[in-house]
């Protein structure tokens, strides 16, 4: 069975994925209007949902939610919602992966053809889907534990960088006194929803300590302040909106 | 277990029936003052010196044939007959069957041609013991007892193969060992049903619950400290007879990256060694694959120097990286496999012509670039740093599905293929144990909680 | 189900020759872009500085290719050089784009454009302004080049040479200045001079399209000065009718803009540096004394280059180093700063405060 720290993997991999998918762009076109309000209320709120869940699904050790619901419901409400779940869940998967291959397109193969790279993607993930779930975990956490450090260093070098403008960053911090809006508390609070997972993955957690949920909330908010922060420090507080892969411009420019 | 007397006496000759058309069957009968008896054996496996010194002898010198007969009951090795069948197995195994006072009384005069302990060829150690497991088996046991002299070092024997009928001894330490994998493995043993068994990676097939195999999952080795440190651990053994190799489960993936030398230096050489193994492993795997993935997809990720240099030493190359890639690694994988094939007296010959060959001739007639001679050369070597054979090979394969990924994807083909090994070896369960793991972590807050270093 | 999947491997296979296969020696290296005004008005005159590979590398040469192509718009020359070469146009690795003189008077926003809109070029290319022209810049081969451009590539991006006269600009800094309130663009300018060497020392100050303004090789190091840290570079003395100097070892600048109470809004700068005596007319021995009155004497002769520096620079109306920008990060009223800020420039004093502390007299007293 899986230790309590799979748990943590599950939640860092969703906000490190999101550092470059969707999160930034919502952030960044509302950087005027409360995007920073918004990062430290979801901060706050995430860190909330994160516990509030880890807590109610801690009471039922090692049941997905079909085992959960299985014996409580009738069984055709049981099949509607779990059917309803499952093509939410197979959308939200699809968007992603189809985010990356528009980014994969676009910068590291230009000109393969797309729906190669597609079909690529789609093998490797419809293999990995037949591996059992405490198999996907470990190699989550080899994974990790390889890019991680790649992450942080590449973090620390552009933070380091001469040509970062600290300037641009505090002309927009200077906006934080702004009402949050809807879209940019959504995109925050995206950033923590690493905890979904835990719906099929609780199959393989014997007890689920919720001892250190404060390394959620820290992590969380270092990773909202990078990904909105460190695009305006290299492109400045107007030219910033003008690029559409924000993120690969910003590393590209590292 | 009483049989009728005259049945046994016929049991003998029942027995011979069976063996008809054995030119090596050799029927004695010892005919003495005080008795008689009837010797039966196959010559060419049981010891004839053994059988003359210690049936044929005693029996003449004795006065009584009660008294023979319970030096022979209670000769080490000695059993009592029973049924046709057993007396078949006995006798094809190297046992002389004697009938006397219309019993039978089987009796252990096996010869085993062998040679002696002699030197590991496949694992080698620069500092420590080098001596191998030979085909013998209980010369191997001797080795393993010698060295893990405890009490709870259990063995259990089978016999596997129909006809091979080969003597499989199944060590563990009682202490230590998981229970799980054991019955696993003895379920796995007690249902398998195969006519010949001959070499330890045989056996491996059979136990083996995977289909898609593409890398071991136990430990194939021919060394006995190997399997002394591995039975410590709490692993599995199996010896088997007339193969120098053993099998030792379960394993990790870690297991494979480790020779018994790093247990000999200085713990930061060991370390160092470890660390240099896996970047042989990095390499070997995904050099060729980065090759076609930066030459042909993906030049930018390289330095102008590089990129101009590349280009420039493949101006006479008339086909695409891929091509070229993939004969040269040919090439070697031809040489290496003829270099294990070769009788000794061209064994030098091939070596320079591959050599020659490989290295200027290929070059200088314009057909690869002089990058992928040191490229090649690079991914052959390191191949070889690890220390044992099946991962080896298994590597070496692997490298191919890479190169593969490379062709039709470029670099992000190399990332997809390497994230699915990554997620196929973290699925793979070695008798119920994960095999691939960042077991690291566990150490290391196994090492806090007890206070001290891990496994390191 | 596992069958079907080998399928569809397999069958995607077959799609290995429609793809993005191209051979590195297919492919031909641009290393370097220069843009001029066109003969005709409004039109582009795009040069290519190629690399071409050698086979040999006991016996590498430099060998360059270098096209020029004029059109109305940009992709179009680019597109009507690549039937005039036979390998496939690369631009991965290229690190410079150099923009002619006369087009920068006019308007540099296209180019910028144009440069941050592909997506196969680097955001990290080295801009800057060529005199007299693109090309020229472009055809100049320094005898110790071993690759093509790689000498203006390492003299600009400090990787060679570390001079104090040279800045740095990156395409996507150009566009993020081009783009912010409260910062204007600055482009160096190379200069070519002959077929062989070329010269960079000035930097040409930009509004939002256009040259403004031209500083001297004097005043591009002292900007480099408040600009950068630890700027590595010789400044004078007098003291007593003599000619010190004083190389910077360590070189700090910070500003901050204020107003006094009742007085007129301040920008004070304070510079610290610490230096090691380079040269001295003076044949007297050098005491510890007499450093803390060359120090003095340098602080001056400082204070008073980089006022008149700061004064030139508020005269052209451009705001290079971003007081602006820092203005408005320290102010809360978002709405009205920019405004405020306009109004405070015309006005803006300065105040310079040097500290040289020479500590060392080189290694002879």
């Amino acid at each position: 069975m899986a230790k309590p720290r799979y748990f943590y993997y599950l939640i860092i991999m969703n906000s490190l994925i999101n550092i470059i998918n969707f999160v930034p762009r919502e952030l960044i076109d509302r950087r005027f209007e409360g995007a920073l309000m918004s990062i430290v209320i979801s901060v706050i709120v995430g860190t909330l949902f994160v516990y509030w869940f880890g807590f109610l699904i801690s009471k039922f050790p090692e049941k997905g939610i079909p085992e959960i619901l299985g014996p409580l419901m009738p069984k055709l409400l049981v099949s509607a919602i779990l059917l309803f779940f499952a093509v939410l869940w197979y959308v939200a998967g699809a968007t992603t992966l189809l985010s990356f291959v528009d980014i994969t397109l676009r910068f590291i193969s230009p000109d393969t053809g797309p729906y190669l790279v597609m079909g690529g993607f789609l093998i490797m993930v419809c293999i990995c889907c037949r591996f059992d779930s405490l198999s996907l975990l470990f190699g989550l956490e080899i994974i990790l534990a390889i890019t991680l450090p790649l992450i942080l260093y590449a973090t620390f070098k552009a933070l380091g960088n001469p040509n970062f403008s600290w300037d641009a960053v505090l002309q927009i911090g200077t906006h934080f006194w702004h009402a949050p809006d809807w879209m940019s508390l959504a995109a925050a609070t995206f950033s923590f929803s690493g905890y979904i997972n835990l719906i099929i993955y609780n199959r393989v957690f014997q007890n689920l300590k919720l001892k250190h949920i404060w390394i959620v909330g820290i992590e969380g908010f270092l990773v909202l302040l990078v990904t909105f922060f460190v695009p305006i420090g290299y492109f400045g507080t107007v030219g910033v909106e003008r690029h559409v892969y924000t993120w690969f411009a910003t590393a590209d420019s590292i | 277990m009483s049989e009728q007397p005259h049945k046994n006496v016929v049991s003998l000759e029942g027995v011979k029936g069976e063996l008809s058309a054995f030119a090596d069957l050799v029927d004695n009968t010892l005919v003495s003052p005080s008795g008689q008896a009837n010797l039966l054996y196959i010559k060419s496996v049981t010891d004839a010196q053994k059988i003359s010194r210690t049936i044929i002898t005693p029996f003449y010198e004795m006065e009584d044939m009660s008294a023979y007969r319970d030096y022979i009951i209670t000769y080490p090795g000695s059993e009592e007959g029973t049924t046709v069948e057993r007396a078949l197995e006995l006798l094809l195994s190297g046992y002389a069957g004697l009938a006397i006072q219309s019993r039978v009384y089987f009796f252990d005069a096996l010869l085993s041609e062998n040679s002696s302990v002699s030197q590991t060829t496949t694992e080698s150690v620069t500092q420590g013991p080098s001596d191998g497991f030979t085909e013998n088996l209980a010369i191997n046991l001797n080795l393993v007892r010698r060295r893990y002299q405890s009490p709870q070092l259990k063995m259990e024997s089978m016999l596997i193969g129909n006809i091979s009928r080969t003597k499989v001894a199944i060590l563990y330490d009682e202490s230590r060992v998981n229970h799980e994998v054991l019955a696993e493995l003895r379920e796995k043993l007690g249902t398998l049903k195969v006519d010949i068994l001959q070499a330890a990676g045989e056996l491996e097939k059979y136990i083996s619950s995977d289909k898609l195999r593409l890398i071991p999952k136990t430990i194939v080795t021919e060394r006995p400290d190997r399997v002394v440190f591995n039975l410590a651990e709490g692993k599995v053994a199996l010896l088997t007879d007339t193969t120098g190799f053993a099998i030792v489960l379960p394993c990790i993936f870690n297991d494979f990256f480790i020779a018994m030398d790093d247990k000999i230096n200085l713990p930061f050489v060991g370390r160092f060694l470890k660390l240099l193994r896996i970047i042989g492993v990095a390499m070997t795997l995904w050099l060729p694959a980065l090759y076609v993935a930066l030459t042909s997809y993906n030049p930018e990720i390289i330095r102008i120097q590089i990129t101009l240099l590349i280009a420039g030493s493949r101006a006479t190359v008339p086909y695409p990286s891929f091509v070229e890639v993939l004969i040269m690694l040919l090439m070697m994988e031809f040489l290496t496999e003829a270099s294990i094939r070769l009788p000794r007296a061209v064994g030098p010959t091939a070596t320079t012509v591959g050599g020659l060959i490989l290295g200027q001739a290929a070059t200088e007639a314009g057909l690869v670039g002089n990058i992928m001679i040191i490229l090649v050369a690079a991914v052959a070597i390191s191949n070889f740093l690890i220390p044992l054979n099946m991962m080896s090979f298994s590597i070496r394969v692997l490298k191919y599905y890479f190169v593969l990924a490379a062709i039709v994807l470029g670099l992000v083909g190399i990332v997809i293929c390497f994230v699915g090994f990554t997620m196929y070896l973290c699925s793979q369960r070695s008798f119920g144990q994960p095999y691939f793991r960042l077991f690291l972590l566990d150490d290391v807050m196994k090492g806090q909680r007890k206070g001290k270093g891990g496994k390191g | 189900m596992k069958r079907w999947l080998l399928a569809i491997m397999l069958v995607l296979l077959l799609f290995t020759g429609g793809c993005d296969f191209k051979d590195i020696d297919r492919r031909i290296f641009v290393v370097a872009i220069g843009v001029d005004a066109g003969e005709k008005e409004g039109h582009f005159k795009i040069s290519l500085k190629m690399a071409l590979p050698q086979g040999e590398i006991t016996k590498i040469d430099e060998k360059v290719q270098i096209l020029t192509e004029e059109s109305f718009s940009i992709s179009e020359a680019v597109r009507r050089m690549k039937s005039r070469v036979e390998k496939e146009l690369d631009f991965v690795h290229c690190k410079s784009i150099i923009l002619g003189e006369g087009l920068a008077q006019k308007d540099i926003r296209h180019i910028m454009d144009w440069a941050v809109r592909r997506r196969d070029l680097q955001l990290i290319l080295h801009v800057a302004v060529g005199r007299p022209d693109a090309l020229k810049v472009l055809q100049v081969k320094p005898q110790s080049e071993r690759i093509p451009s790689n000498s203006l590539i390492m003299a600009m991006s400090g990787q060679g040479t570390e001079s104090p006269f040279i800045t740095k600009v990156f395409s996507f800094q150009l566009m993020r200045n081009i783009y912010e309130k409260g910062l204007d663009p600055i482009l160096p300018i190379i200069e070519a001079r002959g077929q062989e060497e070329f010269v960079i020392n000035k930097i040409a100050l930009f509004d939002k399209h256009r040259i403004r303004e031209t500083l001297t090789p004097n005043e591009t190091r002292l900007f480099n000065l408040l600009s950068r840290k630890n700027l590595r570079t010789n400044l004078p003395a007098f003291y007593k009718g003599e000619m010190y100097q004083y190389y910077t070892e360590q070189s700090t600048s910070a500003y901050r803009i204020f107003t006094p109470g009742g007085g007129k809004p301040t920008l004070r700068y304070r510079i610290k540096i610490k230096g090691i005596l380079e040269e001295s007319s003076n044949e007297d021995i050098v005491t510890q004394s007499l450093l803390k009155e060359i120090g003095a004497a340098g602080e001056e002769d400082l204070r008073k280059k980089i006022h008149a520096l700061l004064r030139k620079i508020q005269a052209s109306h451009q705001d290079p180093l971003g007081w602006g920008l820092r203005y408005g990060a320290r102010h809360f009223n978002n709405r009205t700063e920019m405004d405020n800020w306009n109004d405070l420039y015309a006005q803006l004093r300065f105040q310079v405060d040097v500290r040289v502390n020479i500590k060392y007299s080189g290694v002879t007293k």
